[in-house]
């Protein structure tokens, strides 16, 4: 293939040699990551199992008093600057002082999680916290920014999750009434978090080549397709009623506006939630994204080994099994 | 007691299996698209920079610049 006419071959060296020069400084940059929540709605274990970096977890922490960077190497090699964000709802005192300082810090950061946990009864307090930090000039551009996840559902009952086995690990799903339970609790979510801010929002996703449709909130160009406004399900429904042979473009945009429900220990929805964040990201983050990302097949892959450590589960691998993962007698595979 | 049939745990299964592979799909394709973007606009950079001007430059234009990424 032939280079343009109206570029010499010095003029095409000159523009690759910029190009990547440029790219490879933009790669070498740590991935600023924030990680928001209650205090222990597991975000550190949240950032563990997506960034294979290695925060402490667990019920009893320092209680950070402002927003800390902390420095990690990513299993790739690679760095990831994580800031470590006081818990919301230590006290009502403090969390006033650190909106200002969430605002700062959330406006320079290449992705922004806000892990809700699953299990919590009341969404009022958070809630009203959103709005303070959302508040102002910002909070367009900061709404914009923001992935809700509901996180640690593996505690959420009925327990029917199952574990389906191949070789030595397996994925965890959930049964068919867990899924609508998830689903419910996810949506209610939304109703609280998201589309208060519907008039702020856009959605944006990748352009797979060949999409070309327009109206006064859709708009595309060659890479990337934005609909002004919130994507509930009735918007995403109506779009795929219109306009059936791009259902799997509509779905992806209104898969911005879920509040996705996953699990850190059973390794459940984390690419769904990767595509989320990677739908987010700001122009040049990607390079950064993709050193931190490894293999996307360990996002749902859990090890027979820790599953074992996890409790007992309904385990299928073609046959039902129901065992005592305890049990000392069984093979060591499971 | 609500008891769970083996065609509801295959259903769950294969259910779970399907959007994994789906999502693991859609990840590769919008962080590609994203970086190809990305890439676009430092050569649009790159070319306003160098050569002075504005140019339309469109994927296959990148692809002969840079050759294969």
């Amino acid at each position: 293939m032939s280079p343009p006419t109206h570029f010499s071959a010095e003029q095409l060296g000159r523009i690759k040699a910029d190009v990547l020069h440029k790219y490879d400084k933009e790669a070498a940059k740590p991935l600023s990551v924030v990680i928001m929540g209650q205090t222990g709605a597991g975000k550190s274990s949240l950032l563990n199992v997506l960034f294979g970096a290695d925060l402490p977890t667990g019920d009893i922490r320092p209680v950070t008093k402002a927003p800390e960077a902390i420095h990690l190497a990513g299993k790739s090699g690679h760095s990831l600057t994580f800031w470590d964000m006081p818990g919301i709802g230590e006290s009502v005192g403090a969390d006033v002082d650190y909106m200002a300082m969430y605002r700062e810090k959330l406006i320079g950061c290449d992705v922004v999680i806000w892990a809700l946990h699953s299990d919590n009864r009341s969404t009022t307090y958070e809630a009203s916290c959103l709005r303070r930090l959302l508040d102002g000039t910002e909070g367009a551009a900061l709404a914009n920014k923001l992935t809700f996840v509901m996180t640690k559902v593996d505690i959420l009952t009925p327990p029917s999750w199952i574990f389906a086995l191949h070789r030595d690990g397996g994925v965890f799903a959930p049964g068919a009434r867990l899924a609508d339970k998830l689903a419910a609790k996810a949506l209610h979510y939304e109703e609280v978090f998201v589309r208060p801010w519907a008039h702020a929002l856009v959605s944006t996703t990748y352009n797979p080549g060949g999409f070309a449709l327009g109206d006064d909130r859709l708009s595309y160009d060659d890479y990337t397709i934005r609909y002004r406004g919130y994507v509930s399900a009735e918007v995403c429904q109506n779009y795929q009623r219109r306009y059936p042979a791009e259902a799997e473009v509509f779905g992806r945009l209104r898969d911005n506006h879920r509040v996705l429900a996953c699990s850190a220990l059973f390794r459940f929805n984390l690419a769904q939630l990767m595509v989320a964040v990677v739908n987010k990201l700001g122009p040049g983050a990607t390079a950064r994204f993709r050193r931190l990302l490894g293999e996307a097949e360990r996002l749902a892959e859990v090890p027979v080994d820790t599953m074992r450590g996890l409790g007992n589960f309904l385990i299928w691998d073609g046959a039902r099994k129901l065992l005592d993962l305890s049990d000392p007698t069984l093979p060591p595979k499971l | 007691m609500a008891t769970i049939s083996d065609d509801d745990i295959l259903y769950a299964v294969n259910q779970r299996s399907r959007q994994d592979s789906e999502y693991r799909r859609q990840l590769d394709k919008a962080i590609k698209r994203k970086d190809e973007d990305d890439i676009a606009r430092l050569v649009r950079k790159a070319v306003k920079k160098i050569l002075g001007i504005l140019v339309d430059v469109t994927f296959d234009i990148i692809e002969r610049i840079l050759g294969r990424w």
